[in-house]
């Protein structure tokens, strides 16, 4: 792992242009298995905002999000190259405590993933983990989480069943208050919404816009339109290249690079604005 | 596109025959695969069911097998099984965690691969060769149930490995990512997300193991007795098992009822496939279906 000696100030590279970052990734690689799938990455994430990355399916979105909590780490053959500062600080390096970094830097998956056991055992998950309440605490901390997630007043009284027995929708909005459980400051979502029916994504996104401002959230999606009502900031990635990065008006109105111009058309109509969402 | 009528055409009346054709040959096929396992089983109830009864099942035997019962038999081979399991069950559940979740793919694990699958085709009888000359010879636990139990555990390891690597490489990966993302240690993420997921698949693969021990008379043929004078009947005393109990007695005992070898046959039919059915029937877990 190698990095650049400047911190978390801005500037030079495209995509970065918030004065001081929440995280920042500066010319990040990775290769799975000596294979690019990320080539030099240079993009910040403002403390609070909403970041949406977009691109054709295999560009490299998720690679770049898994970057962001480490999780290369626990897939052999993968590579990373290039440095992510939270806050300044260096995630790749000696002396990094993985699970201390992944308490800060929280994940949502594409499909809802319920851990065996209860909807009061997901949410008591990483606090239990991390010895952070028991007792009396850890459950007024779980009934936080849950209404935080909008899901307390539909559980509340079977807090002990199966967490198998929610729909996909519920499911993936307990797998957020786990995740919010352990106190995140970053929340990472690859594709949250793509396994879930219309109402659940609107239920998801209006959800995902409450949290804004309070977490800094990295949203990777197919899907432009929820890109353009969520984002602040789009991020758009070809061939496992940042093509270009900025407020989602500017980017699908008037894309400065021909690349953005072309995904834009493929997706739907010109500059995105094809309504529905393309194929998933 | 065109409407299809639905009345038939003659392109459908063949297909439909060619249907009938078809299920009739695999019903066929199934039924001469199952009959000679009917014929058996029948013949095994037949001549066996009249002897079973409390005496038989629980009480010793008497006169050289040929009266009393085959009650330590039954004790010992469910000793022999508790104990396999006990020794197949961390050690093959643990090889399987490594090989699914610790090991960098590489010629290493391929060999270790290798070796498993080379372990399950080794014949039994030289299994117990090598448990005897290990466990009772080398390590000095002489012609003891423990060393028949730490046998059949080996015996049963590459199975037990095998399953429990299929059901953790069947658990989506984004289940331990999700554990790992919330800052578990690997170990953490397996013991808690992983293993209750796989369990099931864990538990069907350990029965079968099981089920297979518990037909082997090779592998304790060093170790096991035909029958025991005093009592006894713990880790150190030299085992009894119902299979060894049928080859020995059927061939070490003249004028045995052969009414009386069908009954044990029977019961130790009856444990095998009560494993079996454990192993096909009880999963019911699995991870959730998905629900939109
Ligand atoms: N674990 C992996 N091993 C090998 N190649 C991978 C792995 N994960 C992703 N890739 C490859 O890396 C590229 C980028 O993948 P990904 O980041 O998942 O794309 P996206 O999320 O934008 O659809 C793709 O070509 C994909 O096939
Ligand atoms: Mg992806």
């Amino acid at each position: 792992m190698q990095g650049s000696a400047r911190r978390g100030a801005a500037g030079t590279h495209p995509g970065v242009a918030v004065p001081r970052a929440k995280v920042e990734a500066r010319e990040l690689s990775v290769w799975y298995q000596g294979k690019p799938a990320l080539r030099r990455v240079s993009l910040a994430v403002a403390p609070g905002e909403i970041l949406a990355l977009v691109g054709p399916s295999g560009c490299g979105k998720s690679t770049f999000l898994r970057a962001l909590n480490r999780l290369h780490d626990e897939t052999p053959g993968a590579t990373v190259r290039g440095q992510v500062w939270l806050d300044g600080e260096p995630i790749y390096g000696p002396g990094v405590n993985l699970t201390a970094l992944r308490m800060r830097v929280g994940m949502v998956f594409q499909r809802p993933t319920p851990f065996p056991g209860s909807i009061f055992e997901n949410v008591a998950f990483g606090p239990r983990l991390h010895g952070l309440a028991r007792g009396r605490r850890l459950r007024v901390l779980v009934e936080r989480a849950l209404r935080q997630v909008a899901l307390w007043e539909e559980v509340r009284g079977r807090l002990h069943q199966s967490a198998l027995t929610l729909s996909g929708g519920q499911q993936q909005r307990l797998c957020l208050a786990r995740a919010l459980a352990v106190d995140p400051e970053v929340l990472l979502l690859d594709e949250p919404t793509s396994a879930l029916d219309p109402a659940a994504t609107a239920r998801l996104e209006e959800l995902l816009r409450t949290l804004r401002g309070d977490y800094t959230l990295v949203l990777v999606t197919h899907n432009l339109d929820q890109a353009r009502r969520l984002a602040d900031r789009v991020a758009v990635f070809q061939g496992g290249e940042l093509v270009e990065a900025g407020p989602p008006r500017e980017v699908f109105a008037r894309p400065r690079d021909p690349r953005t111009a072309a995904y834009l058309q493929s997706w739907g109509g010109p500059a995105g604005r094809g309504g529905s969402p393309g194929g998933t | 596109m065109p409407v299809a009528p639905l009345g038939t055409t003659p392109g459908l009346r063949r297909r439909l025959r060619r249907q009938a054709l078809g299920f009739a040959l695999l019903t066929g096929a199934a039924g001469a695969v199952a009959l000679p396992g009917i014929r058996l089983l029948g013949e095994v109830l037949r001549r066996g069911w009249p002897v079973l009864g409390p005496e038989f099942l629980l009480a010793p035997p008497r006169d050289f097998l040929r009266a009393g019962g085959i009650g330590p038999a039954v004790l010992g081979t469910l000793l022999l099984l508790l104990g396999a399991l006990g020794v197949a069950l961390p050690l093959g559940v643990g090889a399987a965690l490594y090989l699914a979740h610790y090991a960098r793919p590489g010629p290493v694990t391929a060999g270790i691969r290798v070796a498993v699958g080379g372990l399950a085709a080794v014949p039994p009888i030289v299994y117990g060769l090598f448990g005897f000359s290990l466990f009772s010879v080398a390590m000095g636990l002489g012609r003891t149930a423990a060393a028949g139990a730490l046998t059949l555990g080996i015996l049963v390891l590459p199975t037990v490995i095998t399953a429990a690597e299929e059901a953790l490489a069947g658990v989506p990966r984004e289940y331990r990512e999700a554990a790992l993302a919330l800052g578990a240690s690997r170990w953490q993420a397996a013991r808690r997300v992983l293993l209750p997921l796989a369990l099931p698949g864990i538990r069907s693969g350990v029965a079968l193991a099981l089920a297979r021990a518990a037909g082997e008379a090779a592998p304790i043929l060093f170790m096991a007795a035909l029958f025991r004078a005093g009592p006894g009947g713990g880790l150190g005393d030299r085992p009894l098992a119902l299979a060894y109990h049928l080859y020995a007695a059927a061939t070490q005992v003249p004028g045995l009822p052969p009414e009386r070898l069908y009954g044990a046959a029977l019961v130790l039919l009856a444990l095998v496939m009560g494993l079996m059915a454990l192993a096909l029937g009880g999963g019911g877990g699995g991870w959730p279906e998905r629900r939109p």
